[in-house]
């Protein structure tokens, strides 16, 4: 059959895309590559058709130029004037490994497709190509480079903080943790975890989805924190076309592309209070509607969450809606802060720089005494991921792969950032967790420090002071905003105003908690 | 004379996408002539390996253009190139150009028809 032609055979059911290709073809770039203007034309109009976003070039140099990790699949001619197909086949197997290569041959061109395979092609489509077969290889090509693209994320993710809060035998806390790791990811129900930045949130996110029994659905990630205000309510939810300037064409949501596996919404507390109703909703009858369209859509996820601020805390200032957060904080995972788990810094330091060593082709470097001696002292407001920097950097400035305590580069600013969350010591399904205050601010108040203290304050704004000021005497006080007003010096409702122009996190305490 | 495109073919694709018909048409015919100036320069120049390299392309093209027998009359043009055959080239190609003005009128002809 003559390709893009629409000619169809129909010797076999006519392509039609699966449901998750569906949702992905729109998110999904194509290059399309081929000197003669006709058969380009074909080749994207056929791609263009079913949803696919393609880029038509007509030469290898400008192909070569456009192709970037968010192609999902180049489809080449090998036969082309100036740089040809399998240059350019070699040129993206070595730049752009994730993206996979059709190569597009002549009949007669059985030893180019031969060569073009070994050079690490997906497939070979000989012309004139059947428009069926074509789209049936490019829904392949995509769902493999979608797959190579979150193992590849997962690698990472896995690489960075797993072996790190989570090796094997590390600690009894650790397997425990694990262990609950494993029951949670057989559930379907909501999970909340909760801890401080750089603890691991996302990877036990992660590890729930592939021990679970979506595994083998999209995990889609959202961070709620560096979503765009305006955008973050389009992005998980979608739009149709014409819904607001710039909405070109109709886009499914980030709700909707994770249907059938996990959604996964990091910083959950950064989420607008505006638009909490509608993720309320959501949970409550698992139906969604893009923004300017009515049609109600049924969506399958399971939904997972992570904040590093004290939710409950954040519903008690009225910045987080509690029914919401009912909803949300069905099974709780606390992730440690690492200055609480100081005995277990050497374990964690040879890991990491075993790993650093591995991806740096180096000698794992040795580590002194005394700047173990360091690490294990220091709070560690970053926590792991901080772990890892200063590792990272001493790596790179130590003298004969022997690390010293010299070597070690702390970031100085985060040891004088008061910590903004607190641990819980709540159980899974508790929904009134209890809190107490973390490490480094109970320092920070009870070892009365006042020199270091002003000398702290120096260079800070106003608000920045007054916000220190405020959580350190509700800190001081229990919670109890009457008492912390009167010891401020301010009205009651002062205290409130200010924690919510502020942005202070009220702790709360067990008795306040009943 | 019997039809030197694909009736059965073209029929279909009317059905499927008509405005990508009309498209077709419109493209095949800008690209001819200059596809033909190329053929009958690397004809007069004896020039076997540009013969070989634009009937390469003038055989999907064919393909294309719901005229899958000339397209194979193109790709035995294109083998002869590849075996250094100029006169047999000579005279095939003539014989195809012919046939490929005749598709084109007939292409025109049907889409005139169905338009009707």
């Amino acid at each position: 059959m003559a390709v893009g032609l629409g000619i169809k055979r129909f010797t076999k059911e006519p392509w039609e895309p699966s449901n998750v290709i569906r949702k992905q073809v729109q998110e999904t770039q194509l290059i399309a590559v081929d000197d003669d203007p006709m058969a380009l034309r074909l080749l994207s109009l056929h791609l263009q058709k079913v949803g696919y976003q393609t880029i038509a070039i007509d030469n290898g140099e400008t192909a070569l130029e456009m192709v970037s990790n968010n192609t999902a699949v180049v489809l080449l001619d090998l036969r082309m004037p100036g740089i040809g197909g399998l240059e350019c086949l070699r040129y993206i197997r070595k730049n752009h490994p994730e993206t996979q290569v059709i190569v597009l041959t002549g009949s007669d061109d059985v030893q180019d497709a031969v060569n073009a395979m070994k050079e690490g092609a997906f497939e070979y489509l000989r012309k004139p190509y059947d428009s069926d077969e074509l789209l049936v290889l490019v829904d392949k090509a995509v769902e493999t480079w979608s797959m190579r693209c979150e193992n590849a994320d997962l690698k990472e993710s896995l690489s960075i903080s797993m072996p790190a809060s989570f090796s094997p035998a590390q600690s009894k806390g650790d397997e425990k943790q694990a262990e609950n790791i494993s029951r949670i990811a057989m559930l379907d129900s909501t999970v909340m975890i909760s801890g401080e930045s750089g603890t691991g949130k996302s990877t036990v996110a992660r590890m729930i989805h592939q021990k679970g029994p979506r595994s083998g659905r999209p995990f889609v990630a959202v961070n709620c924190a560096s979503l765009p205000r305006d955008l973050i309510e389009s992005e998980l939810f979608g739009h149709s076309k014409g819904a607001f300037t710039g909405a070109i064409k109709d886009r499914a949501g980030r709700v909707e592309v994770a249907d059938g596996g996990t959604l996964f919404l990091d910083e959950i507390g950064d989420l607008p209070l505006e638009l909490q109703p509608k993720l309320l909703t959501f949970l409550q009858d698992r139906t969604i509607q893009r923004i300017g369209c009515n049609e109600v859509r049924k969506v399958d996820v399971r939904l997972i969450v992570a904040s590093h601020r004290d939710l409950a805390a954040m519903c008690n200032a009225n910045c987080f809606r509690p029914d919401l957060y009912y909803r949300l904080n069905v099974l709780r995972i606390m992730m440690p802060p690492l200055r609480e788990r100081a005995d277990e810094i050497p374990m964690l330091v040879a890991n990491i720089l075993n790993r650093i060593a591995t991806r740096q082709n180096i000698p794992v470097p040795k580590v002194s005494d005394d700047a173990i001696l360091e690490l294990s002292n220091y709070p560690w407001p970053g926590n792991i991921r901080e772990l890892e920097n200063v590792l990272e950097r001493a790596v790179a400035f130590c003298k004969f792969s022997r690390i010293s305590a010299a070597d070690l580069m702390f970031d100085k600013h985060t040891l004088t950032t008061p910590a903004s969350t607190y641990e819980s010591n709540a159980t899974a399904n508790e929904a009134k967790p209890i809190l107490i205050p973390t490490h480094s601010l109970r320092n920070e108040f009870e070892s009365s420090r006042p020199i270091q203290e002003v000398q702290n304050l120096a260079g800070k704004t106003l608000d920045e002071i007054e916000r220190i000021a405020l959580e350190q005497t509700l800190l001081a006080c229990r919670g109890n905003k009457a008492k912390s007003a009167r010891m401020l010096g301010i009205s009651e409702k002062s205290v409130y105003n200010k924690i919510k122009r502020l942005g202070v996190i009220a702790p709360t305490f067990p008795e306040e908690s009943h | 004379m019997q039809p030197q495109f694909d009736r059965g073919q073209l029929q279909e694709a009317l059905k499927q996408d008509r405005e990508l018909v009309y498209e077709m048409m419109t493209l095949f015919t800008q690209l001819q002539p200059p596809m033909t100036l190329r053929l009958e320069t690397a004809i007069a120049k004896r020039d076997c390996i540009e013969i070989y390299e634009a009937m390469h392309i003038l055989k999907s093209r064919l393909r294309n253009f719901y005229c899958p027998g000339l397209g194979d009359d193109a790709e035995s043009i294109e083998r002869m190139a590849k075996e250094n055959q100029i006169d047999a080239i000579q005279e095939a190609y003539a014989k195809l150009r012919v046939n490929i003005a005749d598709a084109v009128v007939g292409v025109r002809t049907f889409l005139d028809e169905a338009g009707e």
